[in-house]
């Protein structure tokens, strides 16, 4: 079987989120001695032949069809009922089994583990040797293709309570609604903190001193003036203003064709400088 | 360019969840001083054959179409007084804000109307009559468009109608744009786990 490694791999999100641990259901005659492969050793209930895995190892075993994994509490029926509820006053990083704090994303992984496990079921020998089984197995399934959908109802509703947050965020202490959102609200959170506070920092910094701002005009009150102080001083300034300042300026601007934006700003300026010295001496 | 906008007071944190380099805020006022304003100047100017196009000549007292880069750096130079641009009046903004309150839609201001409206009251408050009355409109029509942006971004990714993003400003559009795609790229995964559930079943 082709293994091929997820882009989110090397991600610590998502190692945080596959930690969790899941209640597996063995699928296949197992001996004590193969759990001990799994390196867990804990012992195996013989009735309902069920034991607790890492999510990561239940999704590898499930894609070999050894295992079926157990949708945890915390995206069963009844937490999906309760999030329905009330979307934003849920708590979802200390529910429990719920990926501590990487809810969506162990959600999101588990509803597509089960979604995967639908699909490949008919073709599965192990399915078709034991036909009863897997009809009783896909009539369970069923009902977890709702995760997918409630986890995106969940999201999209707590959403606007995440942005408002960052909004508030900007006046007063919101830790303790921050308290309750899970990792890939906290990233939206962020996020919009950030956006906002950079765009307060635009609207300050105008009121403050337009010389923190680079901009066409102001780069051309600095450069023009530096060319006009060196002007003044009959020193040899960068060449460019040199140039500008040999001509007349007032025949030069016409001329300025191949200079670009800035050079032609700063030899304007020169030029208003120039002008204003002429009338100063003559007037 | 750089962003400058920084200046010594907080260093910009970059985010590191974005993977487009969206336009700062500086960059943004960078463009809007190409927007065209008209001018009162002082001084005599020939003609320019810029590669951005002809500006001028300039006769003085007689009013002129010139880029806001060159009417600020005239103004500056106490050789030009800038016309506020229509919209930029007491009575206009406060039709814009009637407009803004009555309709869920974003009322027809300019795009860069916040680049140019802080750059002009910055470097030509004597310029703008009213200019503190006008600095107070400007700012409760951001208000206000803030919260509605805020609000269109739950309903766009909750359901499957667009809000419509027409007369929405440039700086609006760099402080809605992180959030929202992050948003967006998490209901994306979430909705394809739901999507494929249904072609299976």
């Amino acid at each position: 079987m082709e293994e091929h490694i997820s882009p989110d791999y090397y991600d610590l999100d998502d190692i945080l989120a596959e930690q969790e641990r899941v209640t597996c259901q063995v699928r296949l005659r197992l001996r004590s001695s193969d759990l001990h492969l799994i390196g867990l050793g804990e012992p195996v209930d013989r009735k309902t032949k069920q034991f607790e895995i890492p999510f990561w190892l239940a999704q590898g075993l499930e894609s070999k069809m050894v295992v079926t994994t157990n949708v945890p509490r915390a995206f069963g029926p009844r937490a999906g009922a309760a999030l329905k509820a009330d979307p934003v006053g849920a708590d979802l990083r200390t529910v429990e089994g719920g990926g501590s704090g990487q809810y969506f994303r162990l959600g999101q992984k588990i509803a597509t583990l089960c979604v995967l496990h639908v699909t490949l079921l008919p073709f599965c020998h192990v399915a078709r040797s034991r036909a009863p089984d897997a009809i009783r197995l896909l009539l369970s399934r069923k009902q977890d293709y709702a995760l997918g959908e409630m986890l995106h109802e969940a999201y999209t509703s707590r959403l606007s309570h995440v942005l408002h947050t960052a909004h508030r965020a900007m006046a007063r202490d919101v830790s303790t609604d921050l308290e309750r959102l899970d990792a890939c609200e906290r990233e939206v959170f962020r996020l919009a903190y950030w956006a906002a506070s950079m765009s307060s920092h635009w609207r300050k910094s105008a009121g403050v001193s337009g010389l923190n701002r680079l901009t066409a005009s102001t780069l051309s009150r600095e450069v023009g003036g530096a060319a006009a102080a060196a002007a003044k001083r009959n020193l040899p300034g960068d060449s460019s203003f040199r140039a500008a300042d040999t001509r007349d300026p007032a025949g030069d601007a016409s001329g300025a064709a191949s200079l670009t934006g800035y050079e032609t700003a700063a030899s304007l300026a020169l030029a208003v400088t120039s002008t204003t010295q002429k009338k100063a001496r003559f007037g | 360019m750089a962003d400058t906008s920084g200046g010594g007071l907080a260093p910009a944190p970059v985010p590191s969840g974005a993977s487009l380099s969206p336009p700062s805020n500086s960059e943004l006022d960078f463009c809007a001083e190409n927007e065209f304003v008209t001018i009162v100047p002082a001084v005599r100017l020939p003609r320019m054959n810029l590669v951005t196009g002809t500006i001028g000549p300039l006769h003085p007292q007689r009013e002129t179409l010139v880029p806001l880069w060159l009417a600020l750096m005239l103004k500056r130079a106490g050789r030009a007084r800038i016309r506020p641009p229509e919209w930029l009046t007491e009575d206009a903004l406060r039709l814009y804000l009637k407009a803004e309150i009555a309709s869920s839609a974003f009322s027809p201001l300019p795009f860069r109307y916040l680049e140019i409206s802080q750059l002009i009251l910055q470097a030509a408050p004597d310029d703008v009559p009213g200019a503190t009355k006008i600095r107070a409109l400007i700012e409760d029509l951001r208000g206000r468009r803030a919260a509605k942006i805020r609000r269109g971004v739950a309903s766009v990714v909750s359901t499957d109608v667009l809000i419509s993003l027409s007369n929405m400003s440039a700086i609006e559009v760099n402080e809605l744009r992180p959030q929202l795609l992050q948003a967006l790229h998490v209901v994306n995964s979430l909705e394809k786990s739901s999507r494929v559930a249904d072609d299976a079943g």
